[in-house]
């Protein structure tokens, strides 16, 4: 049936149109409410991505049905309609070969637990909060506040940071130091400065350690922990405290220096 | 342990004036208005400074600090009284001895602790709760894995072995452990996980705030058991256990989820 002869025959299908409308209705309301549900069932033992996943198939699916039944009332025959539409199947299987990609790359994830809403990731240069996990793609709202779309493909195949993975995390603060520095003195700055500051924890304890020399210069890297919600206040509270601290034993901070020389070799 | 005057309760503060308080290292400078009650804190001395200065009459503007912290309550019209209460932290401290101490086999020991108070500032004839600040913000710190596990506050200690060595102050609870191993091997103590939130806040005869007796048994499965003891009937209650109510109680769990030791 064509679309102008069911145009033509609306004065006689007022009651068929209306019937569709309300399976339609239905469709949604129930489609909603068992989404809900199924959703809070399923929040008791897994993660908000899979909670949020349940709901949108249960929606979408419940939906769906709905509205091949609702053009089945109205007399149109979704296999003719889907028959005809040859060309539009092939694309749409070149489109689904993505999508499912992505749909089965979406559930490994959920299945790994490798992240979850709220988490601070890293993925491929970007970096950001995780807002939502979706079927086929994970967004993220970066630091300056954007909106990135990830398809859930990338997020299997790349290197993935989940930097709130576990509740606490380290501090590394690499500092150049002149070797000829008092670098005993500036260790003990640096533990102490840990020790100072209340939110670097005492246990997992602060490490001071000279990685090597550089240039004239000592890396010297100091390693304090905090728990996540603190984190970043913390490495802020602790860079701007430690040149004025180092400062106060007589031990500058520079720059690695490269000495060049002219003349014959 | 000598009484000394006593921080805690109700005091009047007539409006457009301010009270100062310290305790310790922490000075609480509070000023009423008509439609606010502010409040401002700052900390400086030693970690067992001893000064207590109580309601002194104050500027209405705090001290001009960098360290001051603010926090203002509006009203529709302020209501005496002010009452300070102390309570005990929020989190769980894992005390550290300055030096590990052994228990032998089959021996047990009793040790003191002190905690630092969390001061609660309470506003109105129903004491609404309106601020409430650590005296010392203790240092934060880890117990467990680094996967997993419990963020606490961090107190080093002599853990005296006398309570006539233990220095009374006005803004720290007194903790009593008992560890009595029951091991066939010695235990070395080296950190203790006390569960604050879960002990009351007393006051016993002498004026020094208390808590139930909490007591570590070291099992021969490598179990603990983490008892609460009874408290002394002529102990005053002045506040309930955060976590749940105080009393007797026995916690069953696995030895490391306690003690955290060298042998």
């Amino acid at each position: 049936m064509s679309i102008e002869r069911l145009w033509a025959l609306l004065p006689d299908q007022t009651g068929a149109l209306l019937e569709a409308l309300l399976v339609l209705a239905v469709a949604v309301v129930v489609g909603r409410l068992l989404g809900a549900a199924l959703s809070k069932a399923v929040r008791r033992f897994a993660s908000p991505g899979w909670e949020l996943m349940v709901r949108r198939f249960t929606v979408w699916g419940l939906v769906g049905l709905g509205l091949a039944n609702a053009l089945q009332v109205v007399g149109i025959d979704l296999s003719v309609l889907l028959g005809a539409a040859g060309f539009a199947t092939v694309a749409l299987g070149f489109a689904a070969q993505t999508s499912t990609t992505n749909f089965l790359s979406g559930l490994f994830l959920m299945m790994e637990s490798a992240i979850k809403v709220g988490d601070l990731i890293e993925v491929g240069g970007l970096a950001g909060e995780v807002i939502s996990i979706d079927p086929l793609s994970v967004r993220l709202r970066t630091f300056d506040n954007r909106l990135v779309r990830i398809p859930n493909e990338t997020l299997v195949k790349a290197n993935l940071t989940n930097l709130t993975g576990f509740p606490i995390r380290r501090i590394d603060l690499v500092l150049p130091i002149p070797q000829e520095a008092d670098l005993a003195a500036a260790r003990r700055v640096l533990e102490r400065l840990g020790e100072a500051e209340p939110r670097v924890l005492q246990e997992p304890p602060p490490v001071v350690q000279v990685q090597g020399f550089e240039g004239g210069h000592a890396r010297v890297q100091a390693s304090y922990w905090a728990s996540q919600d603190v984190w970043v206040a913390v490495r802020t509270t602790l860079a701007v405290a430690i040149p004025g601290a180092l400062a106060e034993v007589g031990v500058p901070l520079g720059r690695p220096r490269v000495e060049l020389q002219s003349g014959p070799s | 342990m000598t009484s000394r005057p006593d921080p805690w309760g109700p005091t009047t503060i007539p409006l457009r004036q301010a009270r100062i308080w310290q305790l310790g290292p922490l000075h609480l400078h509070v000023a009423r208005a008509p439609w606010e009650w502010s409040f401002s804190w700052w900390r400086d001395g030693a970690l067992l400074d001893d000064h207590l200065r109580l309601a002194e009459v104050a500027e209405v503007r705090p001290a001009s600090r960098p360290d001051v912290e603010s926090k203002r309550f509006a009203f529709g019209e302020t209501a005496d009284p002010l009452t300070l209460l102390p309570a005990l932290g929020d989190r769980v401290f894992v005390a550290t001895p300055e030096v590990p101490f052994y228990v032998l086999p089959a021996e047990s020991v009793r040790a003191y602790v002190s905690v630092p108070l969390w001061v609660q500032a309470r506003v109105g004839r129903d004491a609404r709760l309106a601020l409430e600040v650590p005296v010392l913000r203790p240092q934060d710190t880890w117990f467990g894995s680094p996967t997993a596990g419990t963020l606490c506050y961090a107190s080093r200690t002599a853990m005296r072995l006398e309570l006539d060595a233990f220095v009374p102050l006005a803004h720290r609870a007194l903790v009593t452990v008992e560890v009595v191993n029951r091991g066939d091997t010695s235990l070395t103590v080296q950190r203790l996980r006390l569960p604050v939130p879960e002990l009351g806040l007393f006051r016993d005869p002498s004026g020094q705030l208390r808590t139930p007796a909490v007591r570590f048994t070291r099992e021969r499965d490598e179990l603990a058991v983490v008892e609460l003891g009874a408290v002394p009937s002529e102990w005053t209650l002045l506040a309930d256990a955060r976590a749940r109510p105080s009393g007797t109680q026995s916690v069953v769990q696995a030895f490391n989820a306690f003690f955290s030791r060298g042998q």
